[in-house]
């Protein structure tokens, strides 16, 4: 490894002002499990990290909202995210998640702000949040501004946050009676990287589902939210023909990339499957 | 990982066989390719230097033409030794000229490998910047070329 500076700034401000969007060498640093690995790999050489562990606490907190939506600061580790009973009552589908992402040793010190910004499509946590139609509020010397996690995620390791722009927290909207399902798909251990990920969120009106958010993260460049299926299954009672047809439509319409977890076929066929498991799951969950 | 596709050349196959042969010209075509050397008329060196986001990747690249067919096909295998990364990247190039009247089908098949440190970066991350090369090399033909893209038809 080579050396680096390494900045300990103690407000997000500051930590703003430390960056230089005109280069790529300095990065914020919030777990580090991430940035560990690409450094320890020798893909990535900084020049100096800026590590958010001492910024405002309150970038560590969360909280249910006055509006009824749900806050979560950016520096908020995976565990606290996964014991918190008041996230786990707003949306259970989180907690499920982080059952079976990585290890409680990365959890402990890996960030939501991290996993977010990090930009790895093969990640558990960007397809249940945009199922869930969370948004990421930013901070950067122009302000802070909301982008929904949907949009946030542009390519293998991009985003659309500027050089200088940092997640400061994460917002849940008010969820309703919605249902939400994630299933992770691993081919080797069971806390393994996801070969894929799907994430449902839908309401349901007796067996009729409604305004679906289907998402399937690991098998492209980024989560693709997939409309096709959504369009089969919208208004729709959830027949064994319906689920059979929206699987279908997740293979057909989804294009998948070859990885080290599985071939282009191989995860095209995990799609079907997967897509139509989740959607058993959303119906049989108890509202 | 295998990447095929169709360029279609707005030029007659001896032409486009001609260009595809100036290792200047094609090298010219590929974004980030520098310090191009010609061993002799099958041998090349040349630098690429890419990025993944904000990542940088900087390979020394070798290229030997194993195959020609004149005007019909050229095969060759790349190779790419990252800069301070362990790995290698190993490519066979094969490209087929198609005539099609005043116009030429470059119909192409490259078959890649990453190995060592390169290989858990993923599959993925070539595959995506594979295709962001060959949408702009595509382009910087069509620009020398006047060519056009099968894909491109009418609408
Ligand atoms: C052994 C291991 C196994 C894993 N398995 C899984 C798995 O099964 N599923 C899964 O989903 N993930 C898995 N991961 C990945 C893990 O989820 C991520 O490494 C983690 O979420 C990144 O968070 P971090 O806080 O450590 O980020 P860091 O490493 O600190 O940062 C990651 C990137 O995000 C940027 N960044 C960090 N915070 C911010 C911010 N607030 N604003 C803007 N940019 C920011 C950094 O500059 C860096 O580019 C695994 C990781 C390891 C090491």
């Amino acid at each position: 490894m080579n050396a680096f500076e390494l900045e300990m700034p103690d407000s997000l401000k500051a930590a703003v002002a430390l960056l230089d969007p005109e280069d790529p060498t300095i990065r914020v640093m919030s777990g580090g499990t991430a940035l560990m690995l690409m450094m320890k790999t020798d893909v990535f050489h900084p020049t100096r990290l800026i590590s958010l562990r001492r910024i405002e606490e309150t970038w560590s907190q969360m909280g249910p909202m006055p509006d009824g939506s749900f806050r979560i600061g950016a520096m908020c580790t995976l565990s606290q995210m996964e014991h918190n009973d008041a996230l786990a009552a707003f949306a259970p589908v989180i907690r499920q998640t982080m059952y079976l992402l990585s290890n409680v040793r990365v959890r402990n010190v890996a960030t939501v702000g991290g996993a977010l910004a990090h930009g790895d499509p093969h990640m558990d946590l960007p397809p249940v949040l945009v199922a869930l139609d969370a948004e990421v509020v930013t901070e950067s010397p122009e302000g802070s501004r909301r982008i929904p996690v949907a949009e946030l995620h542009l390519g293998y390791y991009e985003t659309v946050l500027r050089g200088d722009e940092l997640i400061r927290e994460v917002i849940i909207p008010p969820q309703q009676d919605r249902r939400a399902s994630y299933l992770k798909c691993t081919t080797r251990a069971v806390k393994d990287w996801p070969a894929l990920g799907v994430a449902l969120s839908a309401d349901l009106d007796g067996d009729s589902m409604r305004d679906a958010r289907l998402v399937i993260g690991s098998v492209g460049e980024r989560p693709l939210r997939v409309s096709e299926v959504e369009a089969v299954v919208n208004g729709q009672q959830m027949t064994e023909r319906v689920i059979r047809d929206a699987g279908e439509a997740a293979a057909a319409s989804v294009e998948t990339i070859p990885d080290e977890l599985g071939s282009a076929a191989y995860k095209t066929q995990l799609v079907r499957v997967h897509v139509e498991r989740a959607l058993r799951a959303v119906v049989n969950q108890n509202a | 990982m295998k990447l095929t596709g169709q360029i279609r050349a707005n030029a007659p196959r001896e032409r486009v066989f001609a260009a595809m042969r100036d290792a200047e010209f094609f090298a010219s075509c590929v974004q980030g390719v520098s310090d191009l050397k010609e061993i002799d008329d099958r041998n090349y060196t040349a630098v690429l230097k890419t990025k993944v986001a904000y990542i940088r990747f900087s390979f020394d690249v070798e290229v030997t033409v194993t195959r020609i067919e004149e005007p019909v096909l050229i095969e060759a295998q790349v190779t790419g030794t990252p800069a301070g990364i362990v790995g290698r990247l190993t490519s066979t190039a094969t490209t087929e000229l198609i005539a099609d009247g005043d116009e030429t089908i470059i119909d192409y098949v490259i078959d890649s490998h990453l190995t060592g440190r390169l290989g858990s970066i993923g599959q993925p991350v070539l595959k995506s910047k594979a295709r962001e090369m060959e949408r702009e090399f595509t382009k910087r033909l069509r620009e020398a070329f006047a060519l056009e893209s099968t894909g491109g038809g009418a609408q």
